[in-house]
């Protein structure tokens, strides 16, 4: 995308410390606030640009990896997410986390890129609802965050279930139906846009690339336990 | 010569009076004292001229042989202290042997004293100091003392005491302190001829502090009793209906013994804090007890001021004693002047009897009460109250998705626990359990209407109530506050913080008091332009509209700067949560549905000081039937053809 090339970029915060502080000073923010002090313009609506939110995030607190497998501040291990809520205060879309290499899974969980990205996020709230124009919505409270050991358990339950009927071959049984706080769900430009497989006979076939996504559920689950909803 | 002497005995003794005596009240105090320690059971004083020209004391105590008579009235001689180790024992009221000589050297003294199974009494007369010999004389069993023109041979001292009626009152003053821990002892105290005084032996406790602090308490005493770490503290609770301009209504004792303590005192006020107005005072008389070895009472020549190993500890008894009876506003439930039985705390019992057994139509609504203490009913109610709070919460945009929990009844000091230890404080109104096992009073009133939209018209048991609707629902917006700003962690971030502009002047004061609006879960950051980021509220506030937020930063901005300098961080936080309750409640002027009015009264019985608004105003005010009747030419005194309304 072009606007990555135009987008100022801060440097990197040299610890968690600045990082919140960085993150503090964004709440109660809006989007257009933001854009005018990167020099960034604002586009009309998110339909054609719908990284843009993500990337206006990563300029303005000094993320660097993008959409690589390594978290957005490598220096610090800490991945940066950005969560569009409604009125209520509720997630409006799940959460992307990561990229799924159809034909060589991570089957081991502790070296998966799942497991590397969710070990610490930074999550950054931003209104969402469709009443208010996109320059007008505000970004919400910081928070930084790390899995309780029984999050970390149910998202490691969901992830070997999901690799284990990869391994086997059910690729074309995964739905977005499996999995209670992770699922894997087709994350593709177009229809055209296909990756190798296995079928269920261990013949090669072509498929969607896959990636897997946090639940809103899960993510509601985190920011009511952190925050006051409206 | 050396130029150091010893000074000669009497005038040892004048010094020593300086320090002990000085007026005839303390005579009086000193006096009583020791026939109280004498054993006596009536103690009869006359005064003439306030004291000024006598005061007779006359016990019928144990008495003295002569060599004890003879050495009493030697300085330093005492029957009540042998060793070092008595000191920090004393269980009698003197013990250092100071008071008969050094009254006996500013004064015309006489002592006349005799045992039970002696053949004749003593009597020793001294002049200023100068000892008369110890002569035989008819004497009943016990001691009399006069003490006849004090001060005579110290005309400095004399000058310093004052007209007649003043030291009357000092003397009556004495007199109630020491009659108030000793209900078993009668005691009279004339003037000359007039009675000033009279209290039989066996009378309550109620009854002699009406005596001592005002009769307007009749039947509006509530009892309590709480121990902490070994101190327990008991007595009464005077009714904040009955409020003073003054803490001159709040009677300490320490093991028996009436002391002043500011620190004590304190606990009084904080525990009333919650229930009284500022600047107003209740009554209370308290008795603590605490273990001899705890305790030293030889620090103030008068033993007017001790010192207690664990003061924190009598300051907490004290403390949770009273907020056990105050919190759930066990005074409601007392009659007044009208209900009250004998005793003057009996007013529960005749209130409920009233209620329970009078069959006349003016109290048809209370007759549920008799079923509202068995469990069952308890959870039906706290279910049907839960559900009508929600439903109310919702109605007016506060707590609408926070589940009602009824709140723990008797739970001391604003239901902190103390230093963390729950299980080291006892605290129940346990002279009359009743007190509080008493049905409830709100939930026990029929709701009959809404007054100007601002007050709920309710029928109690004893006649009209009216109940302020903003006052009721602040007071319990104030606890919820109050009680999240005192877990740890309740501070919640807003999801995305709200950014208001207030007046300059406000952002100023508000900016400048960060830390105190954070004690009350407010959490406020300058965002640049004369903005203010709301990043942090209550979740009682959270559901105010922007320009409900305003004004209230407005009156917090105004709260903060009348407070003053110096003010601890607790008592800040109380007032701007007192501040931030007023405006998430239902205001006057708002039209209230029957079933939101009657869930307001259920839940005000689970709310702690639910009889009082934060800021000490009354939430309740009845008339009784009585007061109506008058109004309607129904007291039949003067109306003998008017029929009673049941007999109707």
């Amino acid at each position: 995308m072009t606007m990555r090339h135009q987008m100022p970029r801060c440097l990197p915060p040299r610890d968690e410390a600045e990082l919140r502080a960085r993150m503090d000073a964004l709440a109660g923010r809006t989007l257009g606030e933001l854009a005018e002090q990167l020099q960034i313009k604002s586009p009309a609506d998110l339909r054609k640009n719908k990284g843009w939110v993500g990337q206006l995030l990563e300029r303005a607190l000094g993320a660097t990896a993008g959409s690589h497998a390594e978290p957005d501040f490598p220096a610090l291990g800490i991945e940066l997410k950005s969560i569009p809520v409604d009125r209520m205060g509720r997630p409006c879309e799940s959460t992307f986390v990561a990229s799924l290499d159809l034909a060589k899974p991570d089957r081991s969980w502790e070296n998966s890129a799942v497991r590397k990205k969710l070990a610490r996020v930074a999550w950054v709230v931003v209104e969402a609802d469709p009443a208010i124009a996109l320059a007008g919505r505000r970004c919400g409270s910081a928070l930084l965050w790390s899995p309780s050991p029984e999050e970390l358990a149910r998202l490691r339950h969901d992830y070997e279930e999901i690799v284990e009927l990869i391994d086997e071959g059910f690729l074309a049984r995964i739905t977005g139906h499996r999995g209670v706080v992770l699922q894997l769900r087709p994350k593709g430009r177009n229809a055209a846009d296909l990756r190798s497989a296995l079928d269920e006979d261990g013949a090669s076939v072509r498929a969607a690339p896959r990636a897997f996504y946090l639940r809103t559920a899960f993510t509601e689950s985190i920011l009511r336990r952190h925050f006051q909803m409206p | 010569m050396p130029r150091i002497q010893i000074l000669d005995e009497t005038l040892a003794n004048q010094i020593a009076a300086g320090e002990v005596i000085e007026r005839p009240a303390a005579v009086v105090k000193e006096l009583v004292e020791n026939a109280l320690d004498a054993g006596a059971k009536r103690i009869e004083i006359d005064l003439l001229d306030g004291g000024k020209k006598l005061v007779r004391v006359r016990d019928d105590g144990s008495g003295m042989g002569r060599e004890d008579a003879r050495l009493s009235l030697q300085r330093h001689a005492t029957s009540k202290l042998r060793t070092k180790d008595d000191l920090f024992a004393i269980a009698s009221y003197g013990f250092r042997g100071e008071a008969l000589p050094s009254i006996a050297a500013v004064s015309r003294f006489s002592l006349l004293t005799s045992e039970a199974d002696a053949l004749a009494g003593t009597r020793i007369e001294v002049d200023g100091g100068s000892l008369g010999p110890a002569l035989d004389a008819g004497a009943p069993p016990g001691t009399t003392i006069e003490v006849r023109d004090l001060f005579w041979n110290v005309p400095a001292r004399r000058k310093f005491i004052k007209r007649a009626a003043t030291e009357q009152q000092h003397a009556i003053d004495a007199v109630l302190r020491l009659a108030l821990p000793r209900l078993d002892v009668s005691f009279t105290l004339r003037e000359g001829e007039r009675t000033l005084l009279r209290m039989t032996a066996g009378e309550t406790l109620a009854s002699r502090a009406e005596e001592a602090i005002s009769r307007e308490l009749h039947g509006r005493w509530s009892p309590f009793d709480a121990a902490v770490r070994g101190v327990r503290a008991h007595g009464l609770a005077g009714s904040p209906d009955v409020a003073q301009g003054s803490a001159k209504g709040i009677w300490l004792f320490v093991n028996g013994r009436a002391i002043r303590d500011r620190q004590l005192s304190h606990a009084v006020l904080r525990a009333y804090g919650e229930v009284l107005e500022h600047g107003r005072f209740a009554a209370a008389v308290i008795f603590l007890e605490v273990p001899p070895a705890e305790l030293d009472v030889n620090v103030h020549p008068a033993k007017a001021e001790v010192r207690l190993a664990d003061a924190r500890a009598a300051w907490e008894a004290i403390a949770a004693g009273l907020s056990a009876v105050l919190a759930p506003g066990a005074w409601l439930h007392h009659a007044g002047a009208a209900g009250a039985a004998a005793g003057g705390v009996a007013g529960v019992a005749a209130t409920r009897a009233y209620a329970l057994g009078a069959g006349g139509s003016a109290i048809v609504g209370v007759q549920s009460i008799s079923s509202e203490g068995e469990p069952a009913a308890d959870a039906e109610r706290i279910a049907r109250v839960g559900e009508a709070i929600a439903r109310f919460g919702a109605r007016t945009g506060a707590n609408a998705d926070r589940p009602w929990q009824p709140s723990s009844r008797a739970t001391p000091v604003g239901g902190r626990e103390i230093d963390g230890q729950p299980g080291a404080m006892v605290a129940q109104a346990s002279a009359q359990p009743e007190l509080l096992a008493a049905a409830p009073f709100f939930a026990g009133l029929r709701y009959l209407g809404q007054l100007h939209q601002s007050y709920l018209v309710c029928e109690g048991p004893r006649g009209l109530v009216l109940v302020d609707q903003h006052a009721a629902h602040e007071r319990m917006n104030y606890q919820r506050l109050r009680a999240a700003a005192e877990r740890t962690g309740f501070v919640q971030p807003l999801l995305v913080p709200r950014i208001l502009t207030p007046a300059p002047s406000a952002a100023a004061a508000l900016s400048a008091s960060l830390a105190a609006l954070g004690a009350c879960g407010i959490e406020l950051a300058d965002f640049g332009a004369g903005t203010l980021a709301i990043k942090a509220l209550p979740a009682e506030l959270s559901p105010l509209a922007d320009g409900q937020l305003l004004m209230l930063l407005a009156d917090l901005a105004e709260e903060l700067q009348s407070i003053g300098r110096g003010e601890t961080l607790l008592r800040m936080r109380d007032a701007l949560l007192a501040r931030a309750a007023c405006h998430a409640s239902v205001r006057a002027h708002d039209a209230l549905s029957s079933g939101e009015a009657q869930a307001l009264l259920d839940a005000l019985d689970a709310t702690d000081y639910g009889a009082r608004c934060a800021h000490g105003r009354p939430v309740v005010s009845e008339w009784a039937v009585a007061e109506i009747e008058k109004r309607f030419g129904r007291d039949y005194a003067s109306h003998a053809h008017a029929a009673r309304l049941e007999s109707l």
